[in-house]
């Protein structure tokens, strides 16, 4: 069971930054490379607001949250906004990673930096299994952010928009959606998540300037497993990506983690080409 | 200008690949010798990216996967004692090919997303599958103690390998050059511009795709094997993720869609990332400056940039001269198949899009498909073309049966079609454009193509002979040389036409062909498709055009709610009162003439 | 296509220009000067930077002290610094382009090993004198390399000291939990072979990413294998996740750290930064070599950290500062041959006498001889510690 809750936890930070690719891509259609960026650089936050600066969890959350999403909104200005073959948004935001990695060593250094959390650092022993308060927190915040925007994407007429653009652009687009704001908000919210996020995962992953690269392409992964655009198949992708590379690990080997994933990435495409949660649509001219 | 615009185009890349060879000559500085190794063996990655995302438009950066195989495929052999550098450039190159075609099988059958999410992985693996294979290949310590190595027994000096490097890669650009401006090279902008235009020329979208990414290997392999004989030590660091990006980086920056590109592209990364000195500290805030920056500013990179320049330059000397209007000869005998389809339905989902729809379109006669929007005028098409699988019912053109085909092998049974916005890839000419109708019926394989052996010769003299026929029919033969993108809508429809003709088709589907055109542009349409029907050909309209279709037809076939209400005679379907009711929703009150009821139609064109 | 070319062209003579810029900075001038080059990955991704900063440092300290007190027998040493970023393919261009301008007369290799592998062929074919900090599997053997010296001590010496601690603290099964990097997999795999060798029972050797961001799974197959202590390779935040993962299993074993564990910042801090004196630390010890502990007395390793001092803080521990020690081995060895030449020092250096009169401070006595170039006997030199807070390069 402790292997389990471990896995859980570490699936639910990747399936996080698998939302806030979905959340872009819903948007426009478009990949933001940097996500996982954008959450370590909420978890540095943290770890200067809570330990430097002595600030409260809440206000922490704020902070990040807030510096986060001007980080994004600034990506989305000079790294998307311009760019008009689509090939490249690849390539700038992935620019923007690169970027933000260089700028978090600079400023923070390259030793990983511990972050506390507001419950304790004490383990617990949950359901058969130990595990730090943290991880379960992390699983709760993954599942309640994901039930949260599927209600928000269908009740609100901000959501019903992003649908309708995740449908057909042009289409929304003549019916009076502002496209622009929308990829731009995306952004925005999208670093909110990052920021918020980031709090949470540096007490579980430290604040170390590696972290982004390392949650990318798990991110990525659980993404084409869950299916891109679809926010339940994030946390079904994080769960199965979780397990599967805790239990690789406990049972074949460390060097079998990533072989593993990688096989299971290849036959959940293999059945469903674009991922178990959404629908291959017949349409094609 | 007229000087510069006779200087053959290979005459440029040759002139600096030779200066590059007697660099050392030049300049005996090691540092910058040592540079235009690694950019050269950058550059041949780049080069491999470029063939898959360039030109086949699939984004896949596994090629630091085939490059990692060929380095090590390199080492072993020389660590066995096997030193012969054309041994290791042939076996490396080979295995990248195995590599890449076997990594390639299950990413692109699912296309875009998923290769590029299986590329990225592929890379994170290369590390841990050298540590599964520590024994041989040293795990991270890396594989040391490859020796020197030889050509044809005699031991290279460095100077020497920088000789066999400059070359090899002078020979793959060649290569590479070869594919890119042979009819392989236009097939693969067709299938990057569209699948759906590719299937319905008789392309296979994924042995297409697979051959671009397949072939993008080898040079990757050959990087690697020029790598190891280079440094003489391999380790997992050296195929990191970030070489991947570096690659990718500098195919875009360079223009991915371009052959020189790549080593534009490979010397910036290298020149001006690796050389930044001091800088060292800010690399990384460089780095994402630079990709942020390039991709922003250079929308289809360098060359793209230094393409229009040119043009802007030497535009003058290239506008096409006045051509004499050749009268457009006659067309020759086509063999036009019988068309039958008989109790097709489908749904999607909960709607019934076709419910036993029966058709039958004869050679030497124009069919007409109308129906208001949403009929399944555009479905039947589709299905017809192999896109869509019927749920019941026949489809047969002449003995073949086509239901079930793959849309490429319906298109290589003789069905050619339009499309309703003419579907033309860029970068190419008119006559290019029209030439790649015959890619699939009349085939010439890569090698033949890149050694220009005679088959790939004499195929490619019919493919002139046979499309600038077709222009000389639809009168666009003037414009042979312009870019066919840039054509007005009219002749774009008829360029379209000529390329659907080109391979000579038993059917003909034209959709929504005179939809945007004006008076005589549709005038001159019909001139073409009448000939066609003279000609023997069988020809499917669907058309919104209700004058052109009643001048046109010679039966027509009214659909409505995915049926068939009425069939007949251009005189027959304009008096028949149900066909009116349905196409307008109401009877008219004022028995207005049929031209109204044109018009109305004419409205409504557009997306179904 | 002309164009692009021609683009191509210019682009080309852009680079060659800032080449040209860039390689207009070396030493060069003083032709009578000792020329000594240390490679350092001080730009490399991640933790290793700052080990590079504490080498290069160390190397600058060495020269300090030579110049102070009579260079190589009598010449003015001079020193620069390369900045490999860690990767062996940058290494050996810049290397190769050092050796092109103004070859050097001593390399010294901050590591790691995958840059030693790379660059020791270049050096060997050069005949340049080397000293090695990131120790690979030929690189200490004098038949391979002739003018090469580890300077570091082996994972061979390391496990030696281990040895001892466990017989002192009677544990007879230990567990091995290593990292997948280069140095990792040679410490593991040389720990289980001498452990083995030595009678002790090795129940387990596990390895991990050292990218991934969860250790339970491994410690999981750690404790089910029931050993007395566990023998840790760790460097960084796998480190912390490790200590994570134990608090959390609520596994109470001995944890011995090797020097990458010592060399973490994590444990020469205290609580929020680091994890001095947390419950997680409690069942940690590491080894450390007795010039990273602090000790009044110890006059020439208090000497060496002063002089580091002066080219700036010393980021990690004095494990890594062995650069130090190449200035006074090859003074020793030059006054001893009365020469500079590569192949007479490295003679000279496989003599003990000349290694026991050299003014080292990290080692007394490196112990090369003609048979192996690495730090013979120097296990005594090894202490294991508790986490303490860490103040310039040594824990107090």
């Amino acid at each position: 069971m402790t292997l389990i809750w471990g896995g859980l936890a570490l699936g639910a930070v990747y399936a996080l930054v698998a939302v806030g690719y979905n959340i872009v891509y819903i948007s426009s259609k478009t990949f933001n490379f940097a996500q996982a960026q954008l959450m370590m650089v909420g978890a540095f936050l943290a770890y200067t607001a809570l330990v430097s600066w002595n600030l409260t969890t809440p206000v922490v959350v704020l902070v990040a949250a807030a510096v986060v999403a001007g980080v994004a909104a600034l990506e989305q200005v000079v790294a998307v906004n311009p760019v008009r073959d689509p090939h490249n948004i690849l390539v700038t935001t992935l620019g923007a990673a690169i970027l933000i990695d260089g700028f978090v060593q600079l400023q923070w250094g390259s030793q990983p930096l511990a972050v506390p959390f507001f419950a304790g650092d004490d383990a617990v022993t949950f359901a058969g299994g130990r595990v730090y308060p943290v991880e379960l927190f992390l699983i709760i915040l993954a599942v309640v952010v994901v039930v949260a925007l599927t209600l928000l994407s269908r009740r609100t007429m901000t959501g019903l928009a992003l649908l309708a653009m995740a449908e057909d652009r042009e289409a929304a687009q003549l019916r009076g959606v502002n496209v622009r704001l929308m990829a731009f908000g995306a952004f925005v919210v999208a670093g909110v998540l990052a920021g918020t996020v980031g709090v949470f995962v540096g007490p579980k992953t430290y604040a170390i300037s590696t972290l982004g690269a390392s949650l990318a392409l798990k991110g990525f992964v659980v993404l084409a497993i869950g299916g891109f655009g679809s926010l339940p198949g994030t946390l079904v992708g994080g769960l199965i990506v979780g397990l599967a590379e805790a239990c690789a690990v406990r049972y074949l080997g460390s060097e079998y983690a990533h072989l593993t994933v990688f096989l299971i990435l290849v036959a959940v495409l293999l059945a469903r080409p674009s991922g178990l949660f959404v629908r291959v649509r017949e349409r094609v001219v | 200008m007229g000087l510069l615009g006779r200087i053959p185009g290979w005459a440029v890349p040759v002139a600096i690949g030779v200066l590059v060879l007697l660099l050392p000559q030049v300049i005996g500085d090691f540092s910058l010798i040592r540079q235009v190794q690694l950019g050269l063996i950058l550059a041949l990655i780049v080069s491999g990216l470029n063939l898959s995302l360039g030109y086949a438009g699939e984004l896949a950066i596994g090629q630091a996967a085939m490059y990692a195989a060929g380095a090590y495929t390199a080492g072993l052999l020389s660590l066995r004692g096997h030193t012969e550098i054309l041994l290791h450039l042939l076996i490396a190159g080979a295995v990248a090919l195995v590599v890449g075609t076997v990594t390639g099988i299950p990413g692109l059958r699912l296309g875009s997303w998923s290769l590029a999410m299986t590329s990225f992985f592929l890379v994170l693996l290369i590390p841990d599958v050298i540590a599964v294979f520590r024994e041989q290949t040293g795990g991270r310590n890396g594989l040391s103690g490859i020796l020197p190595p030889t050509l044809f027994g005699r031991p290279l000096t460095p100077d020497d390998y920088y000789l066999v490097i400059v070359v090899v890669t002078g020979l793959w650009f060649a290569v590479m050059r070869n594919i890119v401006v042979s009819r392989h090279g236009t097939a693969l902008r067709v299938l990057k511009q569209s699948p759906v235009l590719a299937a319905s020329m008789g392309i296979s979208v994924f042995r297409m795709k697979l051959l671009a990414y397949a072939l993008g290997a080898i040079p990757a392999g050959l990087a690697g094997a020029l790598f190891a004989n280079l440094d003489l030590y391999v380790s997992p660091e050296a195929f990191s993720f970030s070489l991947a990006t570096t690659a990718l980086a500098a195919s875009i920056l360079g223009g991915s869609a371009s052959v020189y590109g790549a080593l534009v592209g490979a010397f910036i990364m290298q020149f001006g990332l690796n050389q930044a000195g001091g800088f060292e500290r800010y690399s990384l805030l460089v780095t994402g400056a630079f990709l942020i920056l390039g991709g922003v500013a250079l929308t289809g990179g360098l060359s793209s940039l230094a393409h229009t320049l040119w043009r802007r330059i030497a535009a003058p000397a290239t506008v096409p001269e006045r051509v004499e209007r050749v009268q457009a000869p006659d067309m020759p005998d086509l063999r036009g198949e019988k068309l039958k389809v008989a109790g097709v339905a489908k749904a999607f989902g909960g709607n019934q899009a076709l419910d036993t729809v029966g058709l039958i379109a004869e050679p030497g006669q124009v069919t007409a498909l109308i129906g208001p929007n949403g009929s399944g005028k555009t479905t039947l098409l589709n299905m017809i073309c192999g896109f869509y699988r019927a749920d019941a019912g026949t489809i047969t053109l002449g003995a073949k049966n086509l239901e079930g085909r793959a849309p490429h092998a319906v298109a290589r049974s003789g069905v050619a079609r339009t499309f309703q916005t003419p579907n033309i890839p860029p970068g190419i000419t008119v006559l290019d454009a029209v030439m790649s109708g015959r890619f699939a019926t009349h085939s010439a394989s890569v090698l033949e193509a890149v050694l220009r052996l005679p088959r790939y010769r004499r195929v490619r003299r019919d493919d002139f002979a046979e499309a600038r026929r077709m222009l000389d029919l639809v009168g666009l033969r003037h414009l042979e040389a312009s870019e066919a993108v840039a054509l007005p809508l009219g002749q774009r429809r008829l360029l379209e036409v000529a390329r659907s003709l080109v391979a000579g088709p038993g059917l003909l589907l034209l959709d929504e062909v005179a939809s945007g055109l004006d008076e005589d542009e549709a005038a001159g349409l019909a001139d073409v498709i009448r000939k066609v029907r003279d000609a023997g050909g069988t020809v499917v309209l669907v058309e919104h055009n209700f004058q052109l279709v009643l001048s046109l037809a010679d039966h027509i076939v009214v659909l409505a709610q995915g049926r068939v209400i009425a069939e007949g005679t251009p005189d027959m379907i304009e008096r028949d009162p149900r066909v009116m009711s349905e196409y307008l929703g109401t009877v008219p009150d004022d028995s207005a003439s049929p031209i109204v009821l044109g018009d109305l139609v004419d409205d409504a064109v557009g997306e179904e | 296509m002309r164009l692009r070319m021609t683009a191509a062209t210019g682009v080309f003579a852009l680079a060659a220009a800032m080449v040209g810029c860039g390689s207009a900075d070396g030493a060069g001038g003083d032709d009578d000067a000792y020329h000594v080059v240390v490679l350092g990955g001080l730009s490399s991704e991640g933790i290793l930077a700052d080990n590079a900063s504490t080498s290069v440092n160390a190397a600058q300290a060495g020269v300090d002290f030579a110049n102070d007190n009579g260079g190589v027998v009598g010449r003015k040493v001079t020193i620069d610094v390369i900045d490999d970023t860690g990767d062996p393919t940058v290494a050996v261009s810049k290397l190769r382009e050092a050796i092109a301008e103004n070859k050097p007369d001593l390399v010294l290799n901050s590591g790691p090993s995958t840059v030693a592998e790379a660059t020791l062929p270049i050096l060997n074919q050069n005949q340049i004198l080397s000293f090695n900090i990131g120790p690979t599997v030929n690189s200490s053997d004098p038949k391979k390399f002739p003018l090469n010296f580890d300077i570091a001590a082996g994972a061979d010496q390391q496990i030696a000291a281990y040895q001892d601690h466990f017989e002192e603290k009677g544990y007879g099964k230990i567990a091995i939990l290593h990292g997948n990097s280069a140095y990792g997999e040679t410490f593991g795999s040389t720990a289980e072979d001498l452990l083995t060798k030595s009678g002790v029972e090795v129940t387990v050797r596990e390895e991990y990413d050292v990218a991934a961001l969860d250790m339970t799974s491994q410690l999981q197959k750690l404790e089910a294998s029931e050993p007395d202590a566990v023998i840790v390779d760790a460097y960084g935040a796998p480190l912390g996740y490790i200590l994570k993962g134990v608090g959390k299993l609520g596994w109470d074993v001995p944890l011995i750290g090797n020097t990458s564990v010592s060399s973490t910042s994590l444990t020469g801090a205290a609580a929020p930064e680091g994890i001095v004196g947390t419950p997680e630390a409690k069942s940690l010890v590491m080894q450390v070599p007795s010039a990273a502990k602090r000790d009044p007395a110890a006059k020439a390793v208090n000497e060496a950290v002063e002089r580091m001092l002066k080219h700036g803080e010393i980021k990690s521990s004095m494990v890594l500062a062995m650069n130090y020690d190449a200035l006074p081995l090859v003074m020793a060895a030059a006054e001893s041959a009365d020469s500079i030449e590569a192949a007479d020092l490295a003679k000279a250096l496989e003599n003990p006498k000349v290694l026991e009169r050299a003014s080292t401070a990290l080692y007394d006595d490196y112990g090369f001889s003609s048979d192996v170039h690495k730090p013979q006997d120097v296990s005594r030199e090894y202490q294991f510690i508790a986490p303490s807070v860490l103040k310039d390069g040594q824990f107090q």
